[in-house]
């Protein structure tokens, strides 16, 4: 009995693995057959030479509206050019303005092909459209006076007087507000108005958005950014979900800027 | 056949365990109403708009309006939307209303409801003419006013305010067609006898109107000055017992003077001043909406501390200034999931619960410890 069931056992093995390979093959034929999958926006912007870009020109410096002529000028907009060029040879970009609540109604309705517009990326949409990598982060930053070496890392400000805007902390953000306990926080206005009492001696530190920082310490002596953010608010340019050779061919092109410091120059430039 | 009678066995037994595990299961523990609270503010005028209209769990209702007593608010407008309370002619569900409106009253503040939202089946055939839930045509006026006034009857000595539609001011809350303010006012003349005899101590408030600077002609919606001078003249003081306003600030602060060609919180002055010329001095304002935004990119917002201090103002003036308004309720307390637009920063708490620093600067203020 026990030899008989074994050599049944082989042939079922050997049924099992033909039956397999055959199935296996099978399948290999079938998807070669298939057509490749197409991203219809991708393959109008080859055809056209155009990639539409949503923007929101009203937030200096990334997007704004110069007086005489009205043409729309910053960092997002030549950073969409860079990207347009660098997409595929002779691609240009085409800037669509649209006003802010209004940029992700656009893309989906096929206004345009790309956000570029400071956005940052958000969690909770990501069923609606793909983000790229980041290119910028706009998050915390802590700034001190020039040659302060006493203060290098958030962890040095205990009991420190540091400046903050009013009702600064994100909602719902946790780590931000874990961040902050047992810290002297003396909150103005604006973050402007925090580091201006930096400068003034009022306080020893200040945990300002970087934008907010680069801008001013732009046109400053005295103060310098420490370290690299303490939150992440990253900017990403979104697609429709069903652009997927766009995205990659995006993400591609991010990374390339990121490693040739492109990314690093347009940020020395605009701020 | 003997191990498959184990095997059928062993499932039987399984889904006998099962069933008694489920049947045996204690019920979900009722959120209990707990005691009768009272509000304790500086302002008694001082109110939110809650939006619990989408918000199932009981503890979050309740939750909400605990924090709104803490707050130091003692009015909230919520939203009663008739196609859910009503879903077919004559058949009236009232639960999460009555969640709503007994949580409420239980921390003791005053309910104003706000009603519309029309069913499908007072609106047209959608096979022969798509329409939205703002879409109501004459020919219904009555079926809305048997719901006003079974709301009015059900909520009698609990909710003693009402607004009649929202915003008619403007297309998309009229159906996407043109407005029309004296057809709104056939409206209000519908409902106003309906409420008034279901409950003589119901207070009717008419208008709602969208703050707008439309130019004449504008298809999306008429200016609210205007809106509201022909509503008049069509005799909306004769059936409406109050003017529910929306205050909206954006970027000027609360002391900007009124400016028919702007936007801010003092024109409610200059719709004040239209009752006033047209012989209604005597009809109260109740504030239903407003305040101001604090999204970081928002074309109309302001900053944080703008938001607290203007909001501050605004409620302070409100008391101090203005006798004819009985009630200031801004939007909004809380939205039951994030809306991840810049609606989100017109909340004074988050979708879990944690407060703001503009709750805690006007809970500061009811308190009387702020400036």
């Amino acid at each position: 009995m026990r030899g008989r069931s074994g050599a049944g056992s082989g042939r079922t093995l050997v049924v099992g693995v033909v039956a397999g390979l055959l199935l296996g093959a099978g399948l290999w034929l079938l998807l070669r057959s298939l057509p490749a999958a197409v991203d219809p926006t991708w393959q109008r912007i080859v055809e056209t030479g155009v990639l539409r870009v949503c923007t929101d020109p009203s937030w200096p410096p990334f997007e704004f509206v110069i007086e005489e002529g009205g043409e729309v000028q910053g960092f997002d907009i030549e950073l969409a050019g860079l990207l347009a060029a660098r997409l595929a040879p002779g691609i240009q970009a085409q800037i669509v303005p649209v006003g802010f609540d209004g940029l992700y109604d656009a893309l989906l309705s096929g206004r345009c092909d790309a956000v570029l517009s400071a956005l940052p990326y958000e969690p909770m949409r990501t069923q609606d459209v793909a983000y790229s990598l980041a290119y910028f982060n706009a998050g915390l930053v802590l700034v001190v006076r020039a040659g302060s070496d006493e203060i290098e890392t958030v962890d040095d400000l205990r009991g420190r007087a540091v400046g903050v805007e009013w009702g600064f902390v994100p909602e719902g953000n946790s780590r931000q507000r874990l961040l902050l306990q047992n810290l002297g926080l003396r909150r103005y206005d604006t973050p402007l108005d925090a580091l201006r009492a930096l400068q003034a001696g009022e306080v020893e530190a200040a945990l300002v958005d970087r934008i907010t920082a680069l801008t001013y310490l732009h046109g400053c002596q005295g103060l310098q950014i420490v370290g690299e953010p303490l939150t992440d608010v990253s900017y990403s340019i979104p697609v429709r979900p069903d652009s997927f050779k766009l995205l990659e061919e995006i993400n591609r092109v991010l990374l390339e800027m990121r490693q040739d410091g492109t990314l690093e120059r347009l940020q020395e430039k605009w701020f | 056949m003997v191990a498959m009678k184990g095997v059928r066995g062993y499932r039987g037994r399984g889904l006998l365990l099962l069933l008694a595990l489920l049947a045996g299961r204690p019920p979900s523990p009722p959120v209990a109403l707990g005691p009768q609270q009272t509000v304790h503010s500086v302002n008694p005028k001082l109110g939110i708009h809650t939006r619990l209209t989408d918000e199932v769990e009981p503890w979050k209702i309740k939750r909400t309006l605990e924090m709104v007593r803490e707050l130091g608010a003692g009015w909230i407008v919520e939203y009663f939307p008739w196609a859910y309370y009503e879903p077919s002619p004559g058949r009236f569900d009232w639960s999460h209303a009555d969640l709503v409106v007994d949580h409420a009253r239980r921390q003791g503040l005053t309910v104003i409801a706000r009603l519309g939202f029309v069913p499908e089946w007072a609106r047209p055939d959608p096979e022969e003419q798509p329409t939205t839930f703002t879409y109501l045509d004459r020919e219904h006026y009555d079926d809305l006013a048997a719901y006003v006034a079974a709301f009015v009857e059900h909520f009698r000595g609990r909710v003693e305010h009402i607004v009649i539609w929202n915003e008619p001011n403007i297309s998309l809350e009229w159906g996407y067609r043109p407005v029309d303010p004296e057809g709104y006012v056939a409206l209000l003349r519908a409902v106003y006898p309906r409420a008034r005899a279901a409950n003589p101590e119901v207070v009717v408030l008419g208008g709602a109107l969208a703050p707008t600077l439309a130019p004449v002609g504008d298809p999306e919606g008429m200016n609210d000055l205007d809106y509201l001078r022909r509503m008049l003249a069509a005799g909306a003081g004769e059936v409406m017992d109050g003017l529910a306003v929306h205050a909206y600030g954006w970027q000027r602060p609360a002391d900007a003077p009124p400016d028919p060609t702007e936007v801010n919180w003092n024109r409610t002055l200059l719709l004040r001043q239209l009752l006033v010329e047209a012989g209604y001095a005597d009809l109260p304002i109740y504030i239903t909406e407003g305040g101001w935004n604090d999204h970081p990119r928002w074309t109309k917002a302001v900053s944080p501390s703008q938001r607290a201090a203007f909001t501050v103002q605004a409620y302070r003036q409100a008391l101090e200034e203005w006798p004819w308004c009985q009630a200031v309720v801004l939007w909004a307390f809380r939205f039951p999931r994030p809306a991840n637009t810049y609606q989100d920063y017109f909340t004074f708490v988050t979708t879990d619960f944690t407060p703001k620093p503009i709750y805690l600067a006007v809970q500061r203020y009811a308190r009387g410890e702020g400036p």
